[in-house]
């Protein structure tokens, strides 16, 4: 069972705010329009809980999982309503396009490459600790289905992640796209004591 | 479905049941999969939302039987058996879920295919109890949400894509 301390999940929350405001600067770049994640909430969450924050088992939404590895081993999801994928897909490549068919796929991969890569890199970044992320992967389906399809390997463990919310602003001037999304950072067991020491040698 | 038909929810890594004319269902199947074992005569359905193969693979102490295909099977059996008895030539079982969801990933992390290896134990632990699996809408990769009917013994799965289907 993942048990993260209140002082730790401050820390999260610090390297969380660093991490996404790096990867709204990558997204305002990409596309060239103001882009701002801010980070309302870090907490330690159940698995029920994120199918529930979803919006419940059935809920379309959009995942995009990918693995961290190297000194630090877990799994980062980000979900989001699927009802915004269209305009994600069109802003990235001004492509109206079916989802699944081909460059919506790819443009949704690249959508969260950006953003957890920029995360992680900001992770590894403050943690000193060497961490890279694998392909990400897609998949636009009933939450609980995706939402537990990502988390299963670690389920073995315990069933508990760390909660990183953020509110999208300013997607773009001329056609708001504001939406929450979260995030969830999932330590493999053997990496919740790295990620402990790691977090003591920060400042406070 | 008839509006006067009740039906009973079962979350993640649980199991319940209901009896007739009632149903039982679950949301939100990826690679989890549904084991639903039922008498003959509709008396009963049990219903366990599975998300591991075998209970041998936990790392945790907390053990939930719902949770792992071959704890599923005799928790459903000794559910159902609790409005029986039912002899064993009258059990007969349906199966759903077990999607691969992510693709591209459970070719970094092969645990990521495990929905192939929860068909394969939740056939085994029937199997291995001599129940007939009726129905068996597994694997794919689409989510689906499922519903047992004690009225008909009809299994509706709903996937995003296909709609309803009544099998």
């Amino acid at each position: 069972m993942i048990i993260i301390r209140q002082d730790e999940l401050e820390k999260i929350r610090e390297i969380s705010n660093i991490g996404l405001g790096h990867a709204a600067t990558s997204l305002s770049r990409l596309l060239n329009m103001p882009c701002k994640m801010t980070v309302p909430a870090v907490a330690s969450t159940g698995f029920d809980e994120i199918v529930a924050l979803a919006g419940g088992p059935e809920k379309e939404v959009a995942a995009i999982s990918l693995k961290m590895e190297g000194a630090f081993r877990g799994t980062m999801l980000f979900i989001f309503p699927a009802t915004h994928v269209s305009s994600i897909v069109w802003q990235l490549t001004g492509a109206s396009t079916e989802f699944m068919e081909g460059i919506g796929y790819s443009a949704l991969c690249e959508f969260g490459n950006i953003i957890m890569g920029a995360y992680v890199a900001t992770f590894a970044d403050v943690t000193q600790l060497h961490v890279r992320s694998s392909i990400p992967d897609v998949v636009i389906d009933m939450a609980g289905a995706a939402i537990t399809s990502s988390l299963l390997p670690l389920s073995l463990y315990g069933e508990e992640a760390i909660l990183i919310q953020t509110d999208f602003n300013d997607w773009a001037e001329d056609k708001p796209e504001r939406f929450q999304a979260q995030f969830y950072l999932i330590p493999e067991p053997d990496s919740i004591d790295v990620l402990r020491t790691a977090l003591q040698g920060m400042p406070s | 479905m008839t509006s006067h038909e009740k039906t009973v929810k079962v979350g993640m890594a649980d199991m319940d049941y209901c009896l007739a004319p009632n149903g039982i269902g679950t949301s939100g199947l990826g690679s989890c999969v549904a084991i639903i074992i039922y008498p003959a005569n509709g008396a009963v359905a049990a219903l366990a939302h599975v998300m591991l193969p075998e209970a041998s693979i936990r790392r945790s102490d907390d053990f939930k039987r719902a949770k792992y295909a071959d704890t599923a099977v005799p928790l459903l059996l000794e559910t159902v058996h609790r409005f029986g008895p039912f002899r064993k030539a009258m059990l007969r079982a349906k199966i759903a879920g077990g999607a691969n969801m992510f693709k591209r990933l459970s070719t970094v992390d092969p645990m990521m295919k495990i929905g192939e290896r929860n068909i394969e134990a939740a056939k085994q632990a029937l199997e291995e109890a001599n129940i007939p699996i009726m129905t068996d809408v597994t694997g794919g990769n689409e989510g689906r949400s499922v519903l047992f009917s004690l009225k008909d013994q009809s299994l509706s799965v709903r996937t995003i894509q296909g709609g309803t289907k009544f099998y």
